[in-house]
């Protein structure tokens, strides 16, 4: 017996409800259509996968052109009092194209993301004039305000291409699980 | 001053500078898993069938690398 043709709901749900289940929670779209083992499959996968990039590369990885620590905050406000022109929606996004791609693996991306800002272990990492920061620790140093410190180099690479790369996936579900749920559970 | 402190989950990047490509490889299993899962109609196909694709791009992957280090090599040579 397959997941195609056991536990099928008589009434499907509609398929943007079912795309919106999917984003929420990765898998989500299958099991509201009766799919569970393809739900859980792919759930689990993907939230390993996202999972996997924050650890590799830090909770900074997940760089939304929106939501700023309060550093980056005073930073910008700064730039801006000197005359810096305010990027549109279109150009920031832009600046962060790859915000786009982790940002389809669900909320967990925005929690990630807010949780990254606002992470604060004050006096573990203390920056100051004469520290240029060139150890090769892949870790950028931080300070008050900052959130938790950028990685850089491979391991940043690496952390997001796995975040992307778990949104674009979760993508395909959400697409593929909304198409099923407005054929009857087929492809 | 930088004080050194030991390696904290998700604060941290993991140290992984030397082996990093290594972090390839669970990267295409992922993506051979959901792809195929998606793309199977009965889910007792997807084991074999990711199986097949994930060592389809381990393959074209180090293929390409191979390549790729022959033709810098090679220009480095000439």
């Amino acid at each position: 017996m397959s997941s195609t043709d056991v536990d099928q709901p008589k009434s499907l749900p509609p398929a943007p409800l079912v795309a919106l289940a999917a984003w929420i929670i990765p898998g989500a779209g299958y099991v509201l259509i009766g799919q569970v083992g393809r739900g859980i499959t792919v759930g689990v996968t993907i939230l390993a996968m996202f999972v996997a990039g924050l650890l590799i590369g830090g909770i900074r990885v997940i760089d939304s052109p929106w939501i700023e620590s309060p550093a980056q905050r005073a930073e910008r406000e700064v730039r801006e009092r000197n005359g810096a022109p305010r990027p549109n929606a279109v150009q920031a996004v832009l600046q962060k194209p790859w915000f786009i791609g982790q940002m389809l693996a669900g909320p967990v991306a925005l929690i990630a993301n807010k949780v990254g800002v606002t992470w604060e272990r004050p006096g573990v990492r203390v920056a100051s004039a004469d520290d240029d920061d060139d150890d090769d620790d892949g870790v950028a140093i931080t300070g008050a305000g900052q959130g938790a410190p950028f990685s850089h180099a491979r391991v940043y690479e690496l952390g997001t291409l796995y975040t992307a790369i778990a949104g674009m996936l979760n993508l395909l579900a959400i697409i593929d699980s909304a198409y099923r749920a407005s054929n009857r559970g087929n492809r | 001053m930088t004080f050194p402190v030991a390696y904290t989950p998700f604060w941290n990047p993991l140290p992984v500078w030397d082996y990093w490509y290594t972090l390839l490889i669970p990267l295409s299993l992922g993506i051979s898993i959901v792809y195929k899962s998606v793309k199977c109609h009965h889910m007792r196909q997807v084991p074999r069938e990711a199986a097949v694709i994930f060592l389809t791009i381990l393959i074209g992957m180090t293929a390409a690398a191979a390549a790729l280090m022959g033709i810098t090599r090679l220009l480095e040579w000439r």
